[in-house]
């Protein structure tokens, strides 16, 4: 068995926030708030960023109550130990389906893309066998990884900018189509914006707590502020009709570049877009390992063999893109719901029970 | 085997001969001291003939000897024996260790210890220029096989009482000399503490130069990234010991360990210190645009040419595909036979004679490029980018990293081959995962990239004016409170 290390500086806790959220969502996230928002997603994108802080501040206000302690340990003093044991199965099922949707997500991006001569279960155990690598060392080597895949990041947001004056800023008006429709459309962000919920696990092994509230939601921001740019630009080039049409706006935009050297932008896209999909992979399985080694009382290295044999196998499952879109609708808003519901009524246990004496363990 | 030294000089003579190599350079030369029998033991050519006769024996033969002393051996020394540097020991082990070294060793008959004097022949090559690392701008010298000479070089430029030298024998079968030298106080003490365990565990047989003492000190024996750099110049040594590293000199070897090294230092020449902030950092991106050159150029024309044809603007195109017209080798194999035909030359040139070498590096890759796109057997394309993938491999400052940069772009086309881009973006992660695992000296091997530090990433990729930059670098003291990983 591997030597596994869980200590993360604050700037690696940052940037494993901000990258845990960039999944197959930054593709269709414009498509999804277009068809009710219009030209007015990116306002439902900006506002539905409202979930990831959300959920980074209460958690860090939970953890500063309960002196830093690991997930299980604060739920076990604020629950009891049966419903500890009930909400770590919650969450181990939430990074399940998370990484399942990103894994196979990705696996259909890809056939549909640059990949299409590849067999999606090929890319399915590959990618699988890369990210049992990445975590099989623990939460430092993934801490590591996002901090050096940020400058991937800026790269990513470069690509997008390059349409800046390539589109049409007539397609962005009015900027308010419809109050209702904006709000309404706010739900639809929540799949791109998940993910974010791995800070209820990896907070208390920020080495350094001073200020790690502000870390979190300025990785929070960095990921907000690149999806909505990123779904301004598709909407002011493609306009918002055309956009909510496509599977994959963004792809598109990418596409429509004219090179010398590459005909367009869509396999730098894929590369750089690629490397932050095995990192948010990588998040989304610390949390299934994390929590399957509480439930099974098993070592951490084992249950990350076992929880990269079960995305190989749920990922399957959901190959192709209409099963996967349906499973999605179904399951995630009350992923989410519940999530919300958790983080808050944790958040007001944890405030009233502040006052207690917790040593960390 | 006895380990100590007795009172009967023919009993000690006969184990210490038993236990130095048997050839007729061991010389055994016997006089009397008053009244005493003594025997001067020597490797002749090892040790200095002319000193051992000017220093030892003239004096104690012609001396006036008559009058007793008490301590014979006390006596030799203090008012005999004109050499500067002489021990008093009893461990025959010791004693055959250092005639090896050059040592002289004098036996007196009723004593159960013995005199070794330093007659060490210093007959090594001169202080010459660097032929592997050469300067513009940077000293002349270089270091010797003489480890005591290359002390002085260094210890000449390091003018600070916290120099600190230490000694190390290593070696099973082969006793091997290294020193460890480091500053006292820019050090940080937990990478100095985890130097000094790796050395003393180390279990070799022998280490010939650098090289081998770098693969033992990394028990990672199938990593293929570089943890320690070499060089033969005393002002590297000099820089990297101010920025907190140490340094490990093996006896008869004119190359210097130095150590830890993260991976974005390979990438840094010595020189971009002595250039101007602008010119300097030109030539520091260039390096790393030959880096990614080097890894990807080959494999994603490979995969635009076999999966992705699309992807080629329509007039590079019919470019590509006028040149392919005949072509039989698919583009796998037509790229590999250049790579290794550019590896052949390489290696070749490296064993021959200077001037033989570069004439054959040049000569045979005019001949091989031109002759493969005549036969119709590579296209002009293909050669033109393994031709740009090797000249790029030029620009890397750091013999040992280039060689692994060379090395990733095979594995790198062989996953293209199989998987297209996808294979690309695997290779190209996994080659992420390898380099953040690693730790050189409990220093992230990726810092101060991961851990961040902003006041070291301004001597990284970019190098902003001296001085803002020449300070110890933080991410080299991991036992400091700031970022742990």
């Amino acid at each position: 068995m591997f030597k596994y290390n869980n200590q993360i500086t604050k700037n690696q806790y940052m940037f494993i926030i901000q990258n845990s959220m960039i999944g197959v969502g930054i593709l269709s996230l414009a498509s999804e708030v277009c068809k009710e928002a219009q030209q007015s997603g990116w306002i439902s994108t900006f506002l539905g960023g409202f979930y990831p802080i959300f959920v980074v501040t209460l958690t860090t206000i939970i953890f500063k109550n309960m002196n830093f302690n690991e997930f299980f340990e604060i739920n076990r003093r604020i629950y009891g130990k049966f419903l500890a044991y009930i909400f770590t199965i919650f969450f181990f099922i939430n990074f399940t389906f998370f990484t399942s949707f990103v894994l196979s997500g990705f696996t259909n991006v890809l056939t549909f893309s640059t990949t299409k001569f590849l067999s999606p279960y090929v890319i399915i155990v590959l990618t699988s066998v890369l990210i049992y690598f990445t975590i099989n060392q623990g939460l430092t080597n993934i801490g590591r990884l996002s901090e050096l895949l940020f400058y991937l990041t800026i790269l990513l947001l470069i690509i997008p900018i390059y349409f800046i004056n390539k589109g049409n800023s007539t397609n962005l008006l009015p900027i308010i189509s419809n109050t209702n429709s904006i709000i309404k459309a706010i739900p639809k962000t929540f799949f791109s914006y998940s993910g974010v919920e791995i800070s209820l696990f990896i907070i208390p092994f920020v080495t350094d707590t001073k200020n790690v509230l502000a870390s979190g939601i300025k990785g929070s921001l960095i990921t907000i502020i690149l999806y909505s740019v990123t779904v301004i630009l598709t909407i002011s080039y493609c306009g918002y009709v055309l956009t909510s049409k496509l599977q994959y706006p963004l792809l598109y935009l990418v596409s429509a570049a004219d090179l010398p050297i590459l005909s367009n932008f869509e396999p730098l896209f894929i590369f750089l877009w690629g490397n932050k999909i095995f990192q948010t992979l990588a998040v989304g399985c610390f949390g299934m390992s994390y929590t399957l080694s509480f439930i099974i009382k098993n070592s951490y290295n084992r249950c990350c063999l076992f929880t990269c044999l079960l995305i190989i196998f749920t990922s399957s499952i959901l190959i192709p893109e209409h099963n996967r879109s349906m499973v999605i609708d179904i399951v995630m808003p009350y992923l989410v719901y519940t999530i919300i519901i958790y983080t808050l009524l944790t958040f007001i246990l944890s405030y009233l029970k502040r006052g207690e004496i917790f040593e960390k363990n | 085997m006895i380990e100590k030294l007795t009172k009967n000089i023919y009993s000690n003579l006969d184990v210490i001969s038993a236990n130095v190599p048997s050839n007729l350079n061991f010389i055994k030369r016997e006089i009397i001291f008053k009244e005493h029998k003594c025997y001067i033991l020597f490797i002749s050519g090892i040790a200095d003939k002319n000193v051992i006769e000017e220093t030892i024996i003239k004096p104690l033969l012609t001396i006036k000897n008559h009058i007793k002393s008490e301590n014979l051996l006390d006596d030799m020394p203090k008012k005999y024996i004109f050499s500067s540097d002489i021990n008093v020991t009893n461990s025959i082990p010791d004693i055959c260790y250092e005639l090896l070294n050059g040592k002289t060793v004098i036996l007196v008959e009723n004593y159960d210890t013995a005199l070794v004097c330093n007659t060490i022949n210093d007959n090594y090559r001169q202080i010459q220029e660097s032929t592997n690392e050469k300067s513009i701008y940077g000293l002349r010298e270089s270091f010797t096989e003489n480890l005591n000479l290359n002390l002085t070089i260094l210890q000449r430029k390091v003018k600070n009482p916290n120099l600190k030298f230490e000694r190390y024998i290593v070696g099973d079968k082969i006793k091997t000399e290294l020193v460890l030298a480091y500053i006292d106080g820019i050090i940080d003490p937990l990478v100095l503490t985890n130097i000094k365990s790796k050395i003393t565990n180390i279990n070799a047989p022998a280490l010939i130069s650098t090289g081998f003492l770098e693969q033992f000190l990394d028990y990672r024996h199938y990593n293929i990234f570089p943890l320690t750099k070499s060089t033969e110049r005393p002002d590297k040594v000099v820089f990297d010991l101010l920025e907190g590293k140490a340094a490990i000199f093996i006896a008869e070897s004119p190359t210097v360990l130095i150590l830890p090294a993260t991976f974005l230092e390979f990438f840094q020449g010595f020189e971009d210190y002595s250039e101007r902030t602008i010119i300097a950092n030109f030539s520091r991106i260039m390096r790393f645009i030959a880096i990614i050159t080097i890894m990807i150029l080959e494999p994603i024309y490979l995969v635009l040419l076999i999966y992705n044809p699309e992807l080629f603007p329509y007039k590079l195109m019919s470019l590509i595909i006028s040149s392919r017209q005949n072509i039989p080798l698919p583009p796998l194999l037509e790229i590999l036979a250049m790579d290794v035909a550019v590896e052949i030359l390489r290696e070749g040139g490296i064993r021959l004679p200077n001037p033989v070498g570069t004439t054959l590096a040049i000569v045979g890759g005019i001949v091989i490029g031109e002759s493969a796109t005549k036969a119709g057997l590579v296209s002009y394309v293909t050669l033109f980018i393994v031709a740009i993938t090797v000249i790029s491999t030029f620009i890397i400052p750091n013999y040992q990293m280039a060689l692994t940069i060379r090395f990733i772009r095979f594995p790198m086309l062989i996953l293209g081959q199989m998987f297209g881009f996808f294979g690309l973006l695997i290779g190209f992660y996994f080659s992420l995962i390898q380099l953040t695992k690693l730790e050189t000296f409990g220093v992230p091997y990726f810092s101060p990239a991961t851990p961040f530090r902003f006041s070291d990433i301004i001597d990284s990729i970019i190098r902003l004016p001296l001085n803002k930059i020449l300070v110890e670098p933080k991410s080299l003291k991991p036992s400091k409170k700031s970022p742990k990983n």
